[in-house]
């Protein structure tokens, strides 16, 4: 490396620059504002879930058969072999029965579960500057990929709603949970979406 | 047991006991001209006080800054090409014809407008299609279709090695770059 002609940007150029001519303006985040019950509104960066989601199943490096689960066909959500070991999410009793549901017989439909997470997060030792990530896996993983933080898409931040309430009660413990759960349904919302309008089409390891 | 009155040297104000009392007037109480006095006044009046950051010296709203940042419009304005890019570097000057001819770096290249559709993807979702036809979506992102310059290489591979260290500060990266 020739230091004499480095030209150094600031970080924030950088992501700038590498957005622009990568075209990953998909990753950033919207801000929503939420009304919460005691008045105030709290912010919530949420991401694109389905541009996620097919930015993974578009992803050659992630969709690759040696991070599938074992005797698992992606296309069809059947396993390739009859087996009575439980071992992955689709050897559950419960799988078969969903997959009938949504999938069905149908050639083109792709059976995309998602094992999702949700819990909050300290930034600091003092427990104020917290967040709630919503994180999502895809289900056809196996367990070493589903473990494997560079496998997770994380669709939004839940922030730390009970910051400067202090303890005193003006809040039910039902308005918190509904404040939370409004917050989630920015999330939730457009995994519902997606479904109500019968998926998306995409092309998976072509 | 006597003790002396004083007025304030700074605002002439007060009857002050000598001792604790005068010096907690000076450093909490007086409006006369401190030590900053002296100090041009170009650099006092540069000051914010307390009352213009208090009632709309900031930028925007709450709802402004969440409208300015899901704004889709990236501006890049940084330079992409160093003034001394003109200038072959030594470890060029340095470098055999073979080794030239095998580098895969291509500066200009680089500032390609990336606007125009160039690929057979991007000619798909630009065709007319017929109702029933489906709109296959692809992922947005230009995988391996830009050499970036070295030195925007070296930062990005930076970031990406400081990343993998869990134990480090986000703020690092701001200082660092």
């Amino acid at each position: 490396m020739d230091y004499t002609t480095l030209q150094i940007l600031s970080r924030k150029q950088l992501v700038q620059l590498l957005t622009k001519y990568y075209q990953l303006n998909f990753l950033k985040p919207t801000l929503h504002s939420v009304p919460l019950t005691d008045g105030s509104v709290a912010t919530v960066p949420i991401f694109d879930v389905k541009a996620l989601l097919i930015a993974f199943l578009n992803d050659p490096l992630r969709m690759r058969q040696e991070n599938f689960a074992s005797n698992y066909d992606i296309f069809t959500g059947k396993a390739k072999l009859p087996t009575s070991t439980l071992d992955e999410i689709h050897t559950g009793s419960l799988w078969e029965q969903a997959r009938q549901k949504y999938c069905g017989d149908d050639p083109d439909a792709f059976p995309l579960a998602l094992v999702c997470f949700y819990d909050k997060t300290n930034t600091d030792v003092f427990g104020s500057l917290s967040c709630a990530p919503f994180i999502c896996t895809p289900s056809f993983l196996n367990k070493d990929c589903c473990n494997d933080d560079s496998n997770y898409m994380v669709l939004g931040y839940i922030p730390n709603l009970g910051y400067g309430k202090g303890k005193a009660k003006k809040q039910t413990a039902e308005m918190k949970l509904q404040d939370e759960h409004n917050c989630l349904s920015l999330i939730t919302n457009q995994i519902i979406k997606i479904h109500e309008e019968g998926g998306f089409w995409t092309e998976v390891m072509g | 047991m006597f003790l002396t009155m004083l007025s304030c040297p700074r605002c002439g104000t007060g009857n002050l006991k000598e001792g604790r009392s005068l010096s907690m007037h000076l450093t909490r109480y007086c409006s006369g001209p401190s030590l900053l006095f002296h100090a041009q006044r170009g650099t006092l009046a540069k000051k914010r006080s307390h009352e213009l950051m208090l009632s709309g010296s900031c930028p925007s709203t709450y709802q402004q800054q969440i409208r300015n940042f899901n704004s889709l419009m990236v501006d890049v304005s940084v330079p992409t090409i160093n003034t001394l890019h003109g200038m072959p570097s030594l470890s060029h000057l340095s470098s055999t014809q073979s080794e030239l001819g095998n580098c895969n770096v291509h500066y200009s290249g680089f500032d390609t407008d990336l606007s125009t559709p160039a690929s057979v993807d991007d000619q798909i979702n630009t065709n007319d299609y017929s109702v029933t036809d489906p709109v296959i979506e692809k992922c947005s992102f230009q995988r391996n279709t830009i050499c970036l310059p070295p030195d925007i290489a070296f930062q990005v591979h930076l970031l990406s090695q400081m990343n993998t260290h869990r134990g480090n500060d986000l703020n690092m990266f701001n200082e660092v770059i």
